[in-house]
């Protein structure tokens, strides 16, 4: 099987220490059973063939190999998305883990984005429910029901199939990078806030945004804070922008589990002047307005499908391909924001399911370059923020949820500090 | 529940420092007391770093390779045909046997390493021969290498045997070994001359080996006596 269009940069990216990895994690009332969860796994990963998958090298472009069989289920650790070697694990591009009540499992970008890993995680639990409690969970939408075949709609690349043939510019100016002190020894830091969904959504109604705006506005005005505390002359400000990935399924009628998601990145310009909340909040909510179309969304996504058809890049043997893709990420990859926001969205559970789950929670792992980042989703009235961090300065979160804070909204913190 | 006095938000029971601002939490009606089931793990996973080793050699490789291609110019340059260039490659190829190939693999295999590094050495002397003249391989060079071989090998079993061998005990062996290598090249050089196997210098070489091997054997042995010695000499 070939690799969707968005996975073509992870194996090329990939560096000796950095995968593109993500999580997706479900908390339940009881601890976790390992041997019920194998089964469960064994019973998911028959409907799931696009996540049973091996990296292999081909003479042209990386392709995909179907395994049989699944991985071991591993115990958790305290810094989570910091290394995966595809050598190990049978050569799965996944894994799955557990500690006390929490099922979590890592996906390489390469075999799917947020949305097809919390269908994936879904699906597993309502096995592991099933076949633990005996739980009748109706299957419908997200979560697949694991007795059917898989459907051929799920594997489609869905990149190929909507992009048109009109491409736009992927120019940009370089962003404000934050910079710190690195942790050693592969730690990651967590911090996640847990915040009340209706206050924000009333906030942010309000105002006339959504959630996603009004946090990306908070992040753009923290991470302002400490720009200005950094470089003083605010001419020689760069600008801040934050990366926002864009869920393309509902643009388009596809199922497809694999990659199906854009980005876009709102953000404003230091060097004019200060910005207040109002102000912030405008200049991404309008550029949201302009660039979340279906429009624009796909002229940037025909750029890159123009990129993988043309006759010139596909008769280049493979290891010409990996060091100029390995080149073009590092000298562009992240450098265009300054942080990412991704937002899952509200997750929904059937009343079967939800009386078995506390809490869901969607972290991502370190980026190549941008030291911090955060994670949303929303469950049962709680939304999850996960901010993820390789660096020991915890400026950013700080300010973000002091924001919050002078704004009236209740915060609580939880993190994977060590003494 | 606590909340952070600093930045004002609430803190999980798990939490003893607030993340942001690490300041510690002080709440005197509910003191800190470390919850049954922390949030996170205490297990970190670290990032094994393998390929650093074939990496740094694939580089001392290309370093390596660079006087190679210079000597070989400079002799095509002054004199048509390969002579002294020779040596310098065979010099430099001993080095990458030595001391960069076994960083190309995963585990170090003294057996196979050090045969390999006797056979590259055997070639070097045979090349000095050819270029050299003389007759002197078959019964002076390999003999001699092929004996250093063995004894650095049988040394390299003892020191790493499952059951380990006190460090004066090693000691004594290598004494030995160094001993009856002396005596094994003299020989070598006697049967090479003709004229009678006599041993002239490497008994003044052998005696103190065994003398000094013997005397860590004797103290190895016994505890008392290594008690006496290490309070004499203050260690």
């Amino acid at each position: 099987m070939k690799l969707d269009n968005a996975a073509k940069i992870y194996p090329a990216a990939k560096k000796r220490r950095w995968t593109a990895l993500f999580r997706v994690s479900a908390e339940l009332t009881e601890p976790i059973d390992p041997n019920t969860l194998t089964q469960a796994l064994a019973c998911t990963i028959q409907r799931f063939p696009s996540f049973a998958q091996k990296l292999r090298h081909g003479l042209f472009w990386y392709y995909l190999e179907h395994i049989d069989g699944w991985p071991e289920i591993q115990q958790d650790v305290a810094n989570p998305c910091v290394r995966m070697a595809l050598r190990e694990n049978n050569g799965f591009m996944f894994r799955v883990r557990y500690y006390n009540r929490r099922i979590a499992v890592e996906f390489f970008h390469v075999l799917s984005d947020g949305t097809g890993g919390m269908c994936f995680l879904k699906t597993l639990v309502a096995e592991y429910l099933r076949i633990k409690y005996g739980a009748q969970i109706p299957r419908s939408g997200d979560i697949l029901d694991c007795t059917e075949e898989p459907k051929q709609e799920e594997l489609e690349d869905a990149y190929l199939k909507y992009a048109r043939n009109v491409t736009r510019s992927r120019r940009e100016p370089n962003s404000f990078y934050i910079k710190g002190t690195p942790e050693n020894d592969d730690f990651v830091n967590i911090i996640t806030g847990m915040i009340p969904v209706d206050e924000l959504l009333r906030r942010s109604h309000e105002k006339g945004v959504t959630l996603t705006e009004y946090l990306t506005a908070v992040l753009i005005l923290s991470i302002d804070r400490l720009q200005r505390s950094h470089i003083k002359p605010q001419r020689r400000m760069r600008p801040i922008k934050i990366c926002i990935p864009i869920n393309l399924r509902s643009f388009y009628p596809t199922k497809t589990l694999r990659n199906f998601a854009s980005y876009v990145n709102p953000g404003i310009e230091p060097k004019y002047g200060v910005y207040t909340f109002d102000e912030v909040l405008r200049a991404v909510h309008h550029h949201m307005g302009t660039e979340v179309t279906e429009k624009l969304l796909n002229a940037k996504i025909a750029t890159n499908v123009r990129s993988e058809r043309s006759p010139i890049l596909r008769i280049m043997p493979l290891f010409i391909k990996n060091a100029a893709m390995k080149l073009t990420f590092n000298l562009v990859g992240d450098r265009k924001t300054s942080s990412c926001i991704s937002n899952l969205g509200a997750i929904k559970l059937p009343d079967e399911m939800a009386r078995y789950v506390t809490r869901m929670d969607f972290v991502l792992g370190p980026l190549s370059r941008n030291r911090v980042v955060c994670a949303a989703a929303s469950y049962n009235g709680t939304l999850y923020l996960n901010f993820t961090r390789t660096i020991r300065e915890t400026d950013v979160e700080r300010e973000f949820f002091r924001y919050l804070v002078k704004f009236g909204i209740p915060v609580k913190l939880e993190s994977n500090q060590r003494s | 529940m606590s909340y952070c006095v600093n930045c004002g938000v609430e803190l999980a029971e798990s939490e003893k420092y607030c993340p942001l601002c690490r300041t510690e939490v002080l709440n005197p009606r509910s003191p800190y007391r470390e919850p049954a089931e922390l949030p996170y793990p205490k297990q970190v996973e670290s990032i094994a770093s393998h390929l650093d080793r074939r990496f740094f050699a694939s580089i001392a490789t290309f370093v390596l390779l660079i006087p190679v291609f210079i000597t070989i110019i400079c002799d095509l340059l002054s004199g048509g045909g390969l002579s002294w260039s020779a040596y310098v490659i065979g010099a430099l190829a001993i080095l990458f046997v030595w001391v960069v190939m076994p960083f190309y693999f995963k585990k170090y295999n003294y057996p196979f390493f050090l045969a390999a590094d006797c056979l590259i050495v055997l070639l070097y002397l045979l090349l000095i021969e050819r270029m050299g003249g003389g007759r002197w391989f078959l019964r002076l060079g390999m003999p001699i290498t092929l004996g250093v071989t063995v004894c650095v090998t049988a040394l390299a079993v003892i020191y790493t045997l499952k059951n380990r061998v006190s460090y004066l005990m090693k000691a004594a062996c290598t004494l030995f070994a160094a001993g009856l290598l002396v005596v094994f090249i003299e020989l070598v050089i006697r049967l090479d001359q003709g004229g009678g196997i006599v041993f002239r210098w490497s008994p003044y070489a052998l005696i103190p080996c065994v003398l000094l091997g013997l005397m860590a054997i004797v103290v190895s042995r016994r505890k008392n006596l290594r008690e006496e010695i290490r309070r004499r000499l203050f260690f």
